[in-house]
């Protein structure tokens, strides 16, 4: 492999674009973005140096957060350049093909699960709904114990108590999160549920409870929006945060859970 | 797309200030995304070949890959209270 080699990079799929559509849009490395089109589907794509993105300096550089990190928000300011143009598809992260032919072949090979994908999100968007459980300040006073008892017994009691009062702030915490997720489900054209994310990752204090991602229609979006305001400033022992609009990431992918149902 | 974003300022996430938070971009694109097999194999899916760092990563965003956190059960198990 000489030190010219390249490897074609995969952002996202979309529908063909005018030619200079993507001028403005810089690629990873700041490299040119462009488009390989077939059967009415054009890949997002861009010509990096094999000696970065190849399968052995891949390896090493996804171990690197730093690399990582720039390349995520690299591929995703792509993504939603193109998103902002037509409906788009984003591809996983580090997608990669020897060339522009193989890109060809996947698209063509795989033109109908692709073409369906899009069909579902054009004219849609992703938001992304994280609930986290508010603990710190909301401690339930434990009732003071009598001057006679002992203290091991008064020890107890009030581990107790406090155990009662954590419990139930969970279940607090819980029902809010299944009402507020209830209630925008039901302006949404579909859900996904993410993984709750880690503190460590986040570097949240709070606890992440739920992160879930809904594919909303555009003409939706407002009352989308209001809604999640209002259950936000209702929320108590929560705080529900709200980000988007994101290209339709979560979505790109038939829903895992429901195999052979009958989702359009 | 984004130009109604401007207007939805105060209702993204304000523990992540302007940036996108790193952990909300690869919950996206590491377990989202149109997934088809790379020639570059490792292609994330590849978690095998990758180290811990990253597999720390991948493990915490990807439903399909077992993590010993004790809290997301408690929010999972409750799907049926009406």
């Amino acid at each position: 492999m000489s030190a010219e080699a390249r490897v074609c990079y995969c952002y996202a799929v979309t529908k063909p674009l005018p030619p200079d559509a993507l001028a403005g849009v810089p690629g990873l490395r700041d490299s040119t973005v462009d488009t390989v089109e077939c059967d009415g589907l054009a890949a997002v794509v861009s010509e990096l140096p094999a000696a970065e993105f190849g399968e052995r300096a891949l390896r090493a550089n996804l171990e690197d957060l730093g690399w990582l990190e720039r390349v995520a928000r690299r591929h995703n300011d792509v993504v939603d350049g193109v998103a902002r143009r037509a409906a788009t598809v984003p591809f996983r992260l580090a997608t990669i093909y020897r060339d522009r032919h193989r890109v060809h072949e996947v698209l063509r090979s795989g033109a109908a699960r692709i073409g369906a994908a899009l069909d579902r999100i054009e004219g849609r968007s992703e938001w992304g709904l994280k609930v986290y459980a508010e603990f710190a300040e909301e401690a339930e006073p434990v009732p003071p114990s009598g001057p006679t008892e002992p203290p091991g017994r008064s020890y107890l009691r009030k581990r107790l108590a406090e155990r009662r009062s954590r419990d139930l702030r969970w279940a607090r915490v819980e029902e809010t999160a299944a009402k507020v997720d209830e209630s925008l489900c039901a302006l949404a054209v579909d859900r996904r549920a993410h993984r709750p994310q880690s503190r460590r990752l986040s570097g949240d204090s709070e606890q992440n409870v739920l992160n879930v991602a809904y594919l909303v229609d555009d003409a939706d979006v407002d009352s989308f929006l209001a809604r999640a305001g209002e259950l936000r400033a209702a929320a108590r022992g929560c705080r529900v945060g709200l980000t988007g609009p994101w290209a339709p990431y979560s979505f790109a992918l038939p829903d895992p859970g429901a195999t052979g149902s009958a989702g359009s | 797309m984004t130009a109604e974003t401007a207007g939805l300022g105060d209702l993204r996430d304000p523990g992540q200030g302007r940036e996108i938070a790193l952990v909300d971009l690869l919950d996206r694109l590491l377990a989202g995304g149109v997934v088809l097999t790379g020639d570059v194999l490792l292609s994330i899916a590849g978690v095998d070949l990758v180290h811990v760092s990253l597999r720390a990563v991948i493990t915490s965003v990807r439903a399909d890959c077992p993590l010993p956190d004790p809290w997301p059960d408690v929010v999972r198990g409750k799907e049926n209270t009406g």
